[in-house]
């Protein structure tokens, strides 16, 4: 069973997706906040997967005033500095060609393009049997 | 020694001989032959002697004395006759009163043995029977009517959405198995009179009645929406009165069985309305192929359609059906004139639900187009598609059935209007949706067409189309998630307190979305924005402020950890002049824009109104203590596609379009969208007009 980590700060989706991973017998971990992001990143070497919401808010200890780069962008940067091989999962509202990074290109990376419905979700939870 | 033993079950004596165990065929083990009505036992008394002659007389020669006097043992519950050799009670050697107590008491530990033993063997093959039991009314009924040694019983269920009685079980079928007021009035006149229990012989003597003696009618409240159900049972003996414990018994189960049943059609609903999770903006056509087999598969039905009316609402046209040879798509051109008279049409014209329960010989009974059912056409209903006044076409059903080892037709259900009554709201919701999304691309196409002075327009249309998938993208992918997830929770074998408390937390989401979305719907309409309607004398309260207050309070408090209210004393009683859905849409742009802007401040948002000096305006004040806006922003922010360098720096989302537009809103009003502080609190005053500024009261 692996451990994953969501960071989104959509309530309503993080509440399902959270019950949809843990109904499948993994355990779940949430961080609604860039900052909670931020101060944990040296801990994340601990998560099977994660769930990476592109669009979030700043918060107060990203400095990075390039406002085209999305806030998700930056964490993605972060993480793959530390974690190099870690399983990442996009889920974005925002196209994918807008986006600085291409994702498509980026090794152990899977995107899914918000909303969720049911076959995505269903996708999703494939990804991380 | 052969006593005779009596069990007193309602106003007769059951006589308990050793033929009679209480098993599963209780009934068919109690011969009319060992009831006797109490009054032949009137005047016996304990401890009364009493000679044979006499005992045949009362019991009317009905059961075989074997001696020649008996002893009476007399109890609240049951008579004993214990039977006594000749000069027993005279023999020396005991003394008589001695001898006889010790009679009367082993007469007595006799009876309350035998009774319990014959109860509890009663009680267990009748909840075996009940425990056995899943789907079926009927089985329950038969069941509860051996139970209480009645010959027949029935179960009406009155259904408020029609009007109408239907049977939902009855050891005799009836002739009609619908019954409305003028058919039958005993049962309108017990529903009315609040009577819980009813008990006397039958009024007239129809197919289930007769040889009866005795009627006992129960009235049964399913749950909190006024569903009400008359069961009945008959007895061929006179004054056969049910006794108060069995008759709370019997309430009480068929109620809670009632409310298990309707538990299902609740999840019935839910998988419709999981499936409409899935609509996508500009695809209708899929989406309502979709619906129709998913309302006919869980609701019941043989046949379920769609009308929509044309352009020129002169026509209902066949959009989507599903019956025995369609799965969504209609195969042929279905168009219904509406001035001809037609079932559909009428539905459609009137506004109004229509339904039969007998289609082959309802005089109403027209069909244009006629869905092939397995069986015979034998009920209908058909809804109108109507929001706020907006006439969108119909939704009909047809031939509503039972899935049992065989399919039988039945009668719909009050849960199935309410069903349907739920579906509608939805699939109206969407209609209006996919209206705003098709006018937003025709326009754009007829726009782009004529260019320049139009340009104008395009850029209003544009933003507003925006602004107006910004809204419904987060209720939409909330329906998707959150009805799987019930669905998910609904799946498990058994549903834990904890369970059934995360489902009732997703519905409140759902129900928190629906509304979102209904207002979302009702409000953003284009054709507001670029012609106003005739400005309309308003409550602030009741028409600006609760609108968007119920819609976004429990939202925010979730989705962005803030509070929000207004000072009361503030906004009561005060009247503006403007377009009620362009200033719901201005208010709920402010306090998205509060909500989302001061997410993780702490501080709540206030609203609350003021005058202005001269008494001509009033303004509605929105506060939030999020980002700050920067002095050279003061002007900008209102800009199209402008937004606060703050806001911009921690990538808050949105479109930089929501308050440009609600300033143009405002200055259309007369009135004016002002930016009056910037920080600790940021504030926003909506200027609204106190007279009609159009001279027009």
């Amino acid at each position: 069973m692996a451990k994953v980590l969501i960071i989104e700060d959509d309530v309503y989706l993080t509440e399902d997706l959270k019950f949809f991973i843990e109904d499948e017998g993994h355990t779940c971990k949430v961080y609604r906040y860039a900052d909670e992001v931020m101060e944990n990143l040296n801990n994340f070497g601990q998560y099977d997967f994660i769930i990476l919401d592109i669009m979030i808010m700043r918060g107060s200890r990203i400095r990075d005033d390039n406002t085209n780069i999305e806030t998700g962008e930056i964490f993605y940067k972060e993480i793959r500095e530390k974690y190099r091989t870690k399983k990442i999962i996009i889920i974005s509202a925002k196209d994918i060609e807008d986006m600085t990074i291409d994702f498509r290109k980026e090794a152990n990376v899977e995107i899914i393009e918000k909303p969720l419905n049911e076959k995505k979700i269903k996708r999703l939870l494939t990804m991380l049997r | 020694m052969k006593y005779l033993l009596f069990l007193k079950i309602n106003r007769y004596y059951l006589l308990l001989d050793d033929n009679l165990v209480g098993a599963e065929s209780l009934k068919a083990e109690v011969p009319q032959a060992k009831f006797f009505h109490e009054e032949a036992f009137e005047g016996l008394e304990n401890g009364k002697l009493i000679q044979w002659e006499i005992l045949k007389d009362i019991l009317d020669g009905r059961v075989e004395l074997e001696h020649n006097q008996y002893l009476v043992c007399k109890r609240s519950s049951f008579f004993v006759f214990s039977p006594l050799r000749k000069g027993l009670l005279f023999a020396r050697s005991i003394p008589r009163a001695r001898k006889k107590d010790w009679i009367l008491k082993k007469a007595e530990e006799f009876g309350e043995t035998r009774i319990a033993k014959f109860e509890m063997k009663r009680q267990n093959a009748l909840s075996q029977r009940l425990m056995g039991i899943r789907e079926d009314m009927e089985d329950c009924l038969e069941a509860l009517s051996d139970f209480v040694l009645c010959e027949r019983y029935s179960l009406w269920v009155y259904n408020k959405h029609t009007d109408f009685f239907s049977c939902m079980a009855s050891s005799k079928a009836p002739k009609k198995t619908y019954i409305e007021q003028k058919d039958e009035k005993t049962f309108y006149e017990f529903m009315d009179s609040g009577m819980e229990y009813e008990s006397r012989a039958p009024a007239k003597t129809i197919s289930i009645t007769k040889g009866m003696a005795w009627l006992n009618r129960l009235r049964l409240d399913f749950g909190g929406d006024d569903t009400i159900g008359i069961v009945s049972f008959y007895s061929k003996h006179p004054n056969f009165e049910l006794a108060p414990k069995a008759r709370r018994y019997i309430k009480n189960f068929l109620e809670l069985k009632y409310i298990e049943r309707r538990e299902e059609s609740q999840l019935a609903l839910h998988n419709i309305i999981k499936d409409m999770a899935s609509y996508e903006v500009g695809k209708h056509d899929v989406f309502l192929n979709k619906l129709v087999c998913s309302i006919c598969r869980e609701l019941c039905f043989e046949a379920c359609s769609i009308f929509l009316k044309d352009l020129e609402g002169k026509h209902l046209i066949l959009t989507a059906t599903c019956d025995k040879n369609h799965d969504g798509p209609p195969t042929e051109e279905v168009i219904y004139k509406l001035k001809e008279n037609s079932f559909t049409g009428t539905v459609f014209n009137t506004g109004r639900v229509l339904f039969s329960h007998a289609l082959p010989t309802d005089p109403r009974n027209k069909h244009i187009y006629d869905e092939s059912t397995e069986h015979k056409p034998q009920n209908w209903i058909g809804i109108p598609l109507v929001s706020d006044n907006k006439k969108w076409g119909v939704l009909q059903v047809k031939n509503k059935y039972r899935d049992t080892d065989k399919r039988e037709i039945k009668n719909f259900r009050p849960t199935d209007f309410e069903s349907l009554y739920a579906v509608r709201t939805h699939l109206c919701n969407i209609l209006q949706i996919e209206e705003v999304h098709e006018n937003y691309v025709k326009k754009n196409e007829n726009l782009l067409l004529k260019s320049g002075d139009l340009e104008q327009k395009i850029a209003v249309l544009s933003n507003f189309y925006q602004v107006f998938m910004h809204e419904i993208r987060t209720p939409i992918s909330t329906f998707s998630t959150s009805t799987l997830v019930i669905e998910q929770l609904f799946s498990s074998r058994t549903i834990t307190e904890e369970k059934r408390q995360s489902i009732n937390n997703k519905l409140d989401d759902i129900k928190v979305m629906g509304e979102r979305l209904e207002f979302i719907a009702n409000t953003y309409q284009f054709k507001r924005l670029i012609r106003m309607q005739e400005p309309r004398r308003l409550s602030v309260l009741r028409d600006i402020v609760l609108p968007v207050f119920n819609i976004a309070k429990t939202y925010i408090q979730k989705q962005y950890d803030v509070d929000i209210y207004y000072i009361p004393g503030t906004l009561e009683d005060q009247y503006v002049y403007g377009d009620q859905r362009l200033l719901n849409m201005v208010f709920n742009a402010l306090i998205n824009n509060a909500g989302k802007y001061s997410s993780r401040f702490e501080k709540p948002i206030s609203v609350y109104g003021e005058l202005d000096k001269k008494g001509t305006f009033f303004y509605l004040v929105v506060e939030n203590y999020g980002f700050k806006i920067h002095e050279d922003e003061k002007e900008k922010i209102f800009e199209n596609r402008y937004q606060g360098r703050e806001v911009r720096g921690q990538k808050l989302g949105g479109t930089g379009i929501g308050l440009y537009l609600s300033k143009e809103i405002m200055k259309n009003h007369k009135g004016d969208l002002l930016l009056t502080s910037l920080n600790k609190p940021i504030t926003f005053k909506i200027k609204l007009p106190r007279r009609n500024m159009d001279g027009r009261r």
